[in-house]
């Protein structure tokens, strides 16, 4: 996840996006052929990464590797145990991972920078979805803060 | 081929060096939901991304410094549902943002809520925040 979907799905996120600097609105999108394939590339291997997460047993860190925010986000071991629990619901969401890349790559062959923008909302749900049932389940609702001071 | 591979990578540094980090971590793994906090400052960039947006501000500390806050936001999709514009941000806006503050970055914060000059409320709030009652129903 860390080494192949994550930063593939920035290059996607960030192709399209809008600077507001000092109220002037800059527009960020693929300005050549050369860009556009660079994303499309990255699109591709996300597609096709969730291939890689759907092989029964494949391991979902290397070996050693520990929870990113102990207590707070399982290790690598206990979203195994979550994926052997629930296999066909682990790649329910790879393959809507799958499905969610298409548009993308189809607002990719079409030059199409607001609809490309549009499926990386789509791309941003199917993630969060994921991570909020194998990744970090325990973080619902949790503070019930008191008045901000304000600065 | 070495030249454009040199530049490539030239570009990924660079964007590695600006870029806020995109994973989609819990929302407690980078925010205290224990430490809530008002920022009161002027809005000097708007960052309208997937998957999160991100509100930089400046506010001014006890003495007068400036300090520099970075607010994510949720997705603009989100943003626009609940009817803020990328036009909502003028050259030298004052805005209040009510958020939580960061864990390890102590000028960063995650927005629930953007108030505009004039009163005009947005809730800005990502997925996994607290239950506090900025989420309208």
């Amino acid at each position: 996840m860390n080494s192949v979907i994550d930063p593939n799905v920035d290059v996607v996120w960030n192709a399209v996006k809008t600077d507001i600097d000092h109220g002037k609105q800059i527009e960020h999108a693929p300005a050549n052929d050369e860009e556009w394939a660079a994303v499309r590339h990255s699109a591709l291997t996300v597609a096709e990464g969730t291939n890689l997460l759907m092989m029964p047993g494949r391991a979902v860190a290397p070996p050693g590797a520990g929870s990113l925010s102990p207590g707070i986000e399982l290790a690598p071991d206990q979203i195994r145990a979550l994926i052997d629990k629930s296999p066909s619901g682990w790649n329910q969401f790879a393959r809507a991972l799958q499905e969610s890349l298409q548009p993308a790559l189809a607002a990719i062959d079409k030059k199409d920078p607001q609809a490309l923008f549009e499926a990386g909302d789509k791309i941003d749900e199917v993630c969060e979805s994921c991570h909020q049932v194998f990744w970090y389940p325990e973080q619902g609702a949790s503070a019930s803060p008191a008045s901000a001071p304000a600065r | 081929m070495k030249t454009k591979i040199f530049l490539m990578l030239l570009v990924a540094a660079a964007l590695c060096a600006v870029q806020p980090a995109h994973a989609h971590h819990a929302f407690a793994a980078q925010y205290d939901p224990t430490k809530p906090l008002t920022l009161n400052g002027i809005v000097t960039r708007m960052e309208w991304a997937n998957p999160h947006g991100w509100i930089y501000m400046d506010t001014k500390e006890p003495g007068g410094k400036v300090k520099h806050w970075m607010n994510e936001t949720a997705a603009p999709s989100q943003l626009s549902r609940h009817g803020l514009k990328k036009a909502d941000f003028v050259d030298g806006m004052t805005a209040t943002v009510k958020g939580y503050q960061g864990k390890a970055d102590p000028g960063l914060a995650n927005g629930r809520t953007l108030v505009l000059k004039g009163g005009r409320s947005f809730y800005i709030g990502s997925v996994g925040g607290p239950n506090d009652g900025a989420e309208p129903k």
